[in-house]
């Protein structure tokens, strides 16, 4: 046994989460968009993805409740920020009429009415398209689709598919051989896992086939990846881990995580990344940065709440 | 002249490499004719007995898996490799295991009397997967059927952490320990979610070229194929 695993696994999670929140309360005002800019000059993954996932990172750390000052003081005003740079919903609004067939905004719009937010208009545009035949129509990749239903679920609109059949025609419902699965595939098995749970609320909701399927290989895909020093992904798979009944928690993977993380909280997305050279540190590591602040939130939140459902 | 004393590794391992692609068809056909005398010559042996020697019991899979006994001159080859490259005690385990592997093959045809396994104290204990593999891997030339010993039983005892093994193997693709450990998965329980059957055709269409590779693939099937009768 090496040193850094004597540390308990909780105390790596608590350690990165604040890092995490420190780190994402000095860098967040980057992502601000620039005010007036036309809707169609706003690229989806440039500018909308960082403050979604920024927002959705704050609205899970509100859920749980913070895990210690950090935490307390910037997701609070992290999800603030998120909203009023969507316009307090009206660019959101602005989006889906652009493009009515488009889920991001529903999506999207479904981390701001988790942290307590609502704009009357834009339930009013997402009831009627819903409505329509072409929602259900849509041919939307499976875990993708999961994420719509997971958003509908939490604005309160009802489920265009079938939670069951659909979750059978994703990657991870497959229970694929596990030898094949590489950083993509991986991906959308995390996120899966995520929406399918609602990000660890309900990890019940998770059928146990598929659980059994993760406690089997989640230690075989966290080595191969830790030994790769892809801090990203590893992040991903301990926040799967902790969105089971029963989650392992593997103390040696919490520590390495926790020790890859820099002074100032940065968290690079991979080991071999020079971040001294980088232009863009905030934009490139933005997403292990919210991976890491709610991988430590839920692990916090279910070492409180260990048989939650 | 210093480098003319080094062993020359080209040559033992190209000769390696020739006898598993031999031991390897005597496998896959169930060639009842397979005899080593005729790949390797007592009067120029050096880099055939080291040959022998790096493959050890598997050499002398063919006459197990076609059940007829070794030959004379057969069993004087392999004993020759093991005189000729002797294991002193400080050998590491794989070196000792394989050794007692090949001596046990040997046992019955040269009327020697069947070599103890040798002691090793706490071979499993505490061994998680990453380290069950790291341990199994190079212990391969005992995974095969009917060699029974305490690590045939650590591995018939542990079926998911071995497939977990083999699995960062393929994954990193690391074909030679995935194909070793393999092996060892080939005579334990199954697991679903990695059929033995498919690991084996996915060596062997990624790696299969490579001689030690596609020797450990067949002698895996073998494997297989002897815990289903």
């Amino acid at each position: 046994m090496t040193a850094s695993t004597l540390v308990a696994w909780e105390v790596s999670a608590q350690k990165l989460a604040e890092g995490a929140w420190r780190w994402l309360g000095e860098v967040h005002q980057q992502f601000a968009l620039d005010s007036g800019a036309p809707i169609d000059k706003l690229d989806p993954i440039r500018h909308l993805k960082p403050l979604s996932e920024l927002a959705l990172a704050a609205s899970i750390s509100l859920r749980e409740t913070p895990t210690g000052r950090h935490a307390a003081r910037v997701a609070p005003r992290l999800v603030e920020f998120a909203w009023a740079q969507f316009g307090a919903g009206a660019l959101l609004c602005e989006l889906q009429r652009a493009a009515p067939l488009d889920t991001q905004a529903l999506e999207t719009y479904a981390i701001f009415r988790r942290a307590g937010y609502r704009h009357q208009r834009f339930e009013a545009l997402l009831a009627h398209l819903a409505s329509l035949r072409v929602s259900s129509a849509l041919e939307v990749i499976s875990d993708r689709a999961l994420g719509v239903l997971n958003a509908e679920r939490v604005i309160g609109l009802p489920p265009r598919w079938d939670l069951a059949a659909l979750t059978a025609r994703t990657l991870l419902g497959a229970c694929p051989e596990p030898w094949m699965l590489d950083l993509d595939s991986l991906y959308a098995i995390t996120h899966t896992v995520y929406h399918l749970t609602d990000w660890g609320a309900h990890p019940s909701w998770l059928p146990e086939p598929l659980q059994n399927y993760l406690h089997q290989w989640l230690p075989v895909w966290l080595e191969v990846y830790l030994e790769a020093g892809h801090w990203d992904v590893v992040g991903e798979l301990l926040v799967v881990d902790l969105c089971l009944s029963d989650p392992d928690c593997p103390a040696p993977a919490w520590a390495r995580l926790a020790e890859a993380q820099r002074e100032d909280g940065l968290l690079p997305a991979e080991a071999w990344r020079d971040i001294r050279t980088e232009k863009n540190v905030a934009r490139n590591h933005y997403h292990p940065g919210a991976v890491a602040a709610v991988a430590g939130t839920l692990a916090v939140a279910r070492r409180l709440e260990p048989h939650r459902q | 002249m210093s480098e003319l004393r080094e062993p020359p590794r080209a040559l033992y391992a190209a000769a390696t490499e020739a006898l598993a692609g031999a031991v390897t068809r005597a496998l896959t056909r169930v060639d009842k004719t397979f005899r080593l005398a005729e790949l390797i010559s007592l009067d120029d042996p050096s880099p055939g007995l080291a040959a022998v020697r790096v493959l050890g019991a598997d050499t002398l899979a063919p006459y197990r898996i076609a059940k007829r006994p070794i030959g004379s001159q057969d069993a004087e080859i392999v004993t020759a490799s093991l005189v000729a490259f002797p294991t002193t005690d400080s050998a590491a385990l794989p070196v000792r295991l394989q050794d007692w592997a090949t001596r046990r093959l040997l046992a019955g045809p040269t009327g020697r009397p069947a070599p103890k396994f040798p002691a090793v104290p706490g071979l499993s204990a505490g061994l998680d997967w990453p380290g069950l593999a790291a341990v199994l891997g190079p212990l391969a030339p005992l995974a095969i059927p009917g060699l029974d010993c305490p690590v045939h039983d650590m591995a018939r005892g542990r079926p998911l952490d071995l497939a977990r093994g083999v699995t960062r193997s393929l994954l990193r693709r690391d074909y030679s320990t995935a194909a070793r450990l393999a092996r060892w998965f080939a005579i334990g329980p199954s697991v679903a979610a990695v059929p033995v059957e498919s690991v084996l055709t996915h060596l062997a269409l990624f790696a299969g070229d490579d001689p030690r590779i596609g020797l450990d693939i067949a002698l895996a099937r073998w494997a297989v194929r002897d815990g289903r009768a």
